[in-house]
């Protein structure tokens, strides 16, 4: 059942007229927004007749994808996670309203605000007019608000603790999945093992996002405006954010600014330490860079996998595998760096 | 035995047509797919010339690692399955902990890895090894 298809918009116009108690509501446009591998997300202009949405709503459309990347939460889940991020005032897109149907589009999806700006990470970090340091700072303000949120929670009872710690319950997870793939990877196995020996302990256990990183924020004229793609957040260690932030792998070859290939990464540090009360651990963020390569290294295979499976041929899935090399070559000065005490 | 052009020359003939001819008329979508075809070419352009040089590479410096007797199957398929054999091996001892202690072997273990890896993106993506090490 495909979003586009005339029954299933007219399906969602009943719902939409529901969920907003108008009398009528009616799509004027409805298509996909770039990015997202692992979900579907679509712009969706609406026009609504009465309720307290009356006129016309400017909106995005999150559905699951058909094929899911492990570990990430259910619609459900993330749309709970935003209802925390809005009482928080964190910078998100406001969730309005959870479909569980799977009658309405097939899959299970949400209505959220739709932000101003664009995320694309290639064309952000390459943007001359870009006043990179202060967003470097206005981003890290943010993570250490995020950060803020701690458990328990009564509103996030779906998340679990990391056990025994985040660093090791990570080493458990990244070997279940290396040694679920067909080839042998002894790179990754390197890191596994420098990761088993080098966990470090967590200095505290707050909300992480853990897709924290240049791409998924929007910024419309210089200006941060939000933060996307909540569906892998979960309990951590602080430093997993700010190690997966400062990875080469997301700096889009802009490799000599370390905040996310935007700003420079003792800046980055100050006014999240300003602005969270935690104090960054180079060590503990060293780790993190290391699990970070590890992490989009399975995830280049496991996405190359899909494509040989024939689950979803592709030849942008195949090509995503021999990006592994380049994350093995990260992997390998970090961890010979570590060797030589130079952190 | 095949007339000339080889495999690899003919394929690369092809990627000068494609990149040259085809891909300048494209746009939006498709200029996008049609990069991705580029780049695949030109990737196993790149195999076909330096693979089995890079197999027969890597297998020595395994055999070296893993104190195995040197071998010399030279057909192509089971090369691989040899390669592959030799690093599952090496991927368990790395597991077991043989080259945690730091030393001489470590640094061997790395050199090995970094030069595999290193092969790898040079058929794969030659860009990325220019730019190696330039933020440090």
């Amino acid at each position: 059942m495909g979003v586009t298809e005339p029954a299933s918009q007219a399906r969602l116009e009943t719902f939409l007229a529901d969920a907003c108690q108008a009398n009528s509501a009616t799509i004027l446009g409805l298509q996909p927004l770039t990015g997202g591998a692992v979900q579907e997300n679509w712009r969706l202009d609406v026009a609504l007749e009465g309720g307290a949405y009356e006129g016309e709503q400017a909106w995005v459309l999150r559905i699951t994808a058909p094929a899911m990347i492990p570990d990430s939460h259910s619609r459900e889940q993330e749309f709970a996670i935003l209802k925390v991020m809005e009482a928080e005032r964190i910078a998100a897109p406001k969730a309005h309203f959870l479909c569980r149907d799977a009658g309405v589009l097939g899959r299970e999806f949400f209505i959220m605000e739709r932000l101003p700006g664009i995320a694309a990470g290639h064309r952000l970090v390459r943007d001359k007019n870009l006043d990179g340091e202060t967003l470097t700072k206005r981003l890290a303000q943010e993570l250490g608000r995020i950060h803020a949120i701690r458990p328990p929670r009564e509103d996030l009872t779906f998340l679990k603790m990391p056990e025994p710690t985040p660093a090791l319950e990570m080493v458990a997870r990244f070997r279940t999945q290396l040694e679920a793939e067909a080839d042998s990877h002894p790179v990754l196995d390197w890191a596994l093992r420098w990761m088993a020996l080098n966990a470090p302990a967590p200095q505290a256990i707050v909300l992480c996002h853990w897709d924290f990183r240049t791409g998924n924020y929007l910024v419309e004229a210089g200006a941060f405006t939000g933060l996307l793609d909540w569906e892998f957040a979960n309990w951590g260690d602080p430093m997993e954010d700010v190690g997966w932030f400062c990875a080469k792998c997301w700096r889009f070859g802009e490799n000599a600014r370390e905040a996310g290939g935007i700003g420079p990464r003792a800046l980055f540090y100050r006014a999240y330490e300003e602005s969270s009360g935690l104090f960054i651990d180079p060590i503990a963020v060293h780790f993190w860079e290391v699990a970070a390569h590890l992490r989009w290294g399975l995830i280049a295979l496991q996405q190359c996998a899909r494509h040989l499976s024939g689950t979803l041929p592709s030849l942008e899935l195949a090509l995503t595998g021999r990006l592994a090399a380049e994350m093995e070559l990260e992997i390998l000065a970090l961890v010979d760096r570590a060797d030589k005490g130079r952190l | 035995m095949q007339d000339r052009p080889t495999s690899t020359e003919l394929l690369e003939a092809a990627c000068e047509a494609f990149t040259g001819a085809l891909l300048p008329e494209f746009s939006g979508e498709k200029r996008y797919v049609a990069l991705m075809v580029a780049n695949a070419l030109a990737i196993v352009a790149r195999d076909l010339r330096t693979s089995t040089q890079s197999l027969k590479q890597e297998r020595k410096r395994l055999q070296e690692l893993l104190s195995l007797p040197s071998s010399e199957i030279a057909n192509s398929d089971a090369l691989r399955d040899e390669v592959e054999a030799l690093n599952r091996e090496l991927a368990s001892e790395i597991r077991a902990g043989a080259f945690d202690a730091p030393g001489e072997t470590r640094e061997g273990l790395k050199t090995h890895l970094l030069e595999t890896t290193r092969e790898k993106l040079c058929a794969s993506n030659p860009k990325h090894l220019e730019t190696e090490g330039k933020s440090e």
